[in-house]
């Protein structure tokens, strides 16, 4: 299915899963899930609360390993073709290269160049000239420069909840990753900080691989190239349809789908 | 019915509260009163002299002082391996309910035993005699749980947004254990620690028949056969010959000093519990 409905001009994936299934202890939470998701631009991934969005962003990039109790995983996930599960893959390197922004800003209690440098110092070996260098270049990425060169120094924790999100950003952009996941992004800011991290994730689009989950239609529609609906079907999460945005919208074709537009619009 | 209850329990609670308090304040009361006349920088300085209970308790303090920081040498990084491995590289449920059902039972060994066994391994298998080093390994080994299970306390904690994010920046877990649970979480391992320090100050029965001797030496100069003076044993053999005044004049005043010794290591301990606390809520 989703063959079919791959944008004609689309070409090799940069991220793909096949027949990608995992399970608690107690029970699936996604079932047998086909994704492609082309390289550069936004893809959006929409779902009502607890279909499974979140735990599928975390297939992506190995986070899943982290889940305790453990859950399991089956089917065969990709990166740039290369499996991303499997013996020999260097988990950590992978996720380097495919960073993750959370729902909620997740910061250090340390200063804000701390924060931004906190990946990047570990993973690469930079020279403190690199590193100061790599600071500006992600801060400015984030649109984040302006407002904090003066006090690079101070706790990140100062820094209003909008600023922490985009320091995030900023802290993942400073290792150049090919594709970052962003996982509700905007649901924890108010509608100024939003539209700012909107801005970004557009202008991120023209070099860097953007997967969103959002719960917001409306935000779907104004960033996302190609969205992905993740339902809840016997208690289970799947992919129900891919495609581009206003085909999507306009003619949904499950009625999962149906219903969570229906009860977004209503309830707006 | 349930109008008694409501009114007895906290009745109840206070009489269990105040005789708890009045207890404790008549022991500290006691030892006060009878251990601070005795108290002067010559009774702290002084190495003790030929008759029993005569001079000062230099060595003794010294011996105690060095028993506890070769615990605390040997009991940290134990307990730093256990809390980590139980909490960070351990992810089965069985697993980490194993591991810490095996730090109470370790917890609940009584102290007695581990002098046993330091009879048995260091004074008759290594041959080494009684040695302040095999008083220090077995009050190390006393106070693990003590502090593992105060780090692991602190490590379960902490948020799991932290490990998440810095996972998800290719951090790999060693390097997260070093940059972001150690530095969060150190301080419920040094409150753990210094309890934990405060126990093995006072315990009598693991140095007993393994590193402690009632006078003769000083300061031990190697491993074998090289006991040490220790408070805690001072106070034992002393309270054995209570009878005589000069001895308990000397008792009192060691109790004393051990008392504020333990008081300090607790006391210590305070802040970096309510750090721990506030870090919590914050979290
Ligand atoms: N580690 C785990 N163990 C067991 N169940 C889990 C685990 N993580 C997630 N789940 C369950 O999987 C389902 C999907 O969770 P997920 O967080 O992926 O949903 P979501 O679509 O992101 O929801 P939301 O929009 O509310 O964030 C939920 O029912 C959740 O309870
Ligand atoms: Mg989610």
């Amino acid at each position: 299915m989703a063959d079919i409905l791959r944008m004609p001009s689309a070409p090799r994936p940069i991220l793909s899963a096949r027949a990608v299934s995992v399970a608690s202890a107690e029970r699936a939470l996604l079932h047998d899930v086909d994704l492609d998701i082309p390289e550069a631009g936004v893809f959006g991934i929409i779902g009502p609360s607890g279909a499974g969005k979140s735990t599928l962003l975390k297939v992506f990039n190995r986070l899943l390993e982290l889940e305790t109790p453990p859950l399991e995983l089956a089917g065969d996930v990709r990166f740039r073709g290369r499996p991303v599960y499997g013996a020999g893959v260097d988990a950590d390197a992978l996720r380097s290269r495919v960073g993750m922004l959370f729902q909620q800003p997740v910061v250090f209690p340390a200063s804000i160049r701390r924060n931004v440098l906190f990946g990047v110092r570990h993973v690469e070996r930079l020279s403190r000239a690199g590193l100061e260098e790599r600071l500006v270049e992600a801060l400015e990425g984030a649109a984040l420069w302006d407002e904090v060169a003066d006090r690079l120094d101070r706790p990140a924790v100062e820094l209003s909840v909008g600023q922490q999100q985009r320091l995030c950003l900023a802290r993942t952009l400073a290792l150049r990753p090919e594709v970052v996941l962003m996982d509700e992004p905007t649901s924890a800011l108010d509608p100024r900080a939003t539209a700012a991290i909107e801005t970004l994730i557009r202008r991120l689009a023209d070099v860097h691989t953007i997967v969103l989950v959002t719960h917001d239609l409306d935000q779907a529609r104004r960033l996302a190239d190609q969205v992905a609906c993740v339902c809840r079907r016997d208690n289970v999460g799947q992919v129900i349809e891919t495609g581009c945005c206003t085909e999507l919208f306009d003619n949904p074709r499950c009625p999962e789908t149906m219903d969570y537009l229906d009860s977004r619009g209503t309830d707006q | 019915m349930r109008k008694w209850i409501d009114r007895g329990l906290p009745i109840a609670c206070a009489i269990c509260a105040v005789a708890c308090c009045a207890l404790l304040l008549g022991i500290v009361a006691t030892i006060l009163a009878r251990g601070l006349p005795v108290l002067s920088g010559e009774f702290l300085s002084a190495a003790d002299g030929e008759l029993l209970g005569s001079g000062g308790i230099r060595y003794q303090l010294f011996g105690t002082v060095l028993l506890v920081a070769t615990a605390l040498a040997v009991g940290a990084p134990l307990a730093l391996g256990w809390a980590l491995v139980q909490a960070v590289w351990v992810r089965s449920q069985r697993g980490r309910r194993l591991l810490r059902r095996t730090l109470y039972a370790v917890n609940a060994v009584p102290s007695i035993l581990f002098g046993i066994f330091g009879l048995i391994v260091f004074v008759k298998y290594l041959d080494w005699g009684k040695s302040w080093l095999a008083g220090g390994i077995l009050l190390g080994l006393m106070i693990v749980p003590t502090i593992a299970v105060a780090l692991v306390e602190r490590i379960e904690a902490l948020p799991a947004k932290y490990v998440r994010a810095a996972a998800g920046l290719g951090l790999s877990k060693g390097r997260i254990v070093t940059s972001v649970i150690l530095p969060q979480c150190w301080s419920g391992g040094a409150s753990g620690a210094l309890i934990g320090l405060a126990r093995a100050a006072g315990e009598t029965a693991p140095i007993l028949f393994t590193a402690a001797v009632f006078s003769g030496v000083t300061v031990p100069h190697g491993v074998v056969e090289s006991p040490v003076l220790a408070l805690p044993y001072h106070i034992f053999v002393l309270a054995q010959d209570s009878f005589d005044p000069e001895a308990g004049a000397h008792l009192w005043g060691s109790a004393f000093v051990l008392l504020a010794l333990v008081l300090a290591l607790s006391l210590l301990a305070l802040p970096l519990r309510l750090r721990a606390a506030e870090e919590a809520q914050h979290g």
